[in-house]
């Protein structure tokens, strides 16, 4: 590796372009609200299915597997750029907490199944995993746009 | 001028612009770095290749709205050379800045 030297001037500058440059990272990747609609609905359908037998659970996996890979397609189309849900940063915790919700929600989904719950109670748990999963997308992109500088 | 190590790899601002979006994204494509850096598709290439030969950026090819397109992402020693370069340039101004109130 080759090495250079620098005056704290050049530094600095370089520094403040590095800045600007994140700047733009965060602009060009602001989520519109469907976009985080579209991730609660992948999380709410993966949970639905846990609430139905097994060929239920199938069918929404797949669908939910299949809205992802619309959205991932999308993403690379309309920002130029990926950027891993489980990157190192500020959106981490929220990635972590995110995860710790949607496993509870499972857990309750699974139970509820197994004790025979009323028709509408996977539909609820759906409902929430939803509304979990769009705040903690919304979430998301507030902790990178603030960690990028904007 | 006060001497202190840097990556010469990462010292042309565009190639700093480049890193940035590595270090930052996953991946990124080759239009998204032009936009971002503000060069013509030769000096990018030139960067990229620069980079790639330094151990840095692993190039990819995928299609995407039926064209190939060319994404970069940082390899781990290119990650790793990135973190450093940055603490290098935050210890210059940082000592600089020490200097100043000194006197």
């Amino acid at each position: 590796m080759s090495r250079e030297t620098m005056s704290p001037a050049e530094a600095r500058a370089a520094l403040e372009s590095i800045g600007a440059t994140r700047a733009r990272i965060a602009a060009v990747g602001v989520c519109p609200p469907w976009r985080h609609a579209a991730f609660g609905a992948v999380m709410g359908l993966l949970i639905l299915g846990l609430g139905f037998p097994l060929g239920v659970q199938v069918a929404c996996l797949c669908v939910a597997m299949g809205l992802m890979v619309v959205i991932v397609v999308h993403d690379r189309q309309r920002y130029g750029m990926f950027i891993n849900g489980y990157r190192k940063g500020a959106t981490r915790p929220v990635t972590a907490l995110l995860l710790v919700a949607m496993m509870a929600l499972m857990f309750v989904q699974i139970r509820l199944r197994e004790q025979g719950a009323d028709d509408w109670a996977p539909f609820a748990v759906a409902g929430a995993a939803f509304l979990v999963a769009v705040a903690g997308s919304v979430l998301w992109s507030r902790a990178f746009r603030r960690e990028m500088g904007l | 001028m006060i001497p202190i190590t840097l990556d010469a790899q990462l010292h042309a601002p565009a190639r700093l612009q480049i890193a940035t979006v590595l270090a930052n994204t996953q991946s990124a494509e080759f239009s998204r770095l032009r936009e971002i850096t503000g060069v013509s598709d030769s000096v990018l290439s030139k960067h990229l290749s620069a980079l790639v030969e330094a151990g840095y950026v692993r190039l990819t090819k995928s299609a995407l709205d039926g064209r190939q397109r060319t994404w970069a992402s940082f390899t781990r020693p290119g990650r790793k050379a990135f973190a450093a370069h940055m603490r290098g340039l935050q210890a210059l101004v940082a000592s600089a800045e020490q200097a100043i109130a000194a006197e």
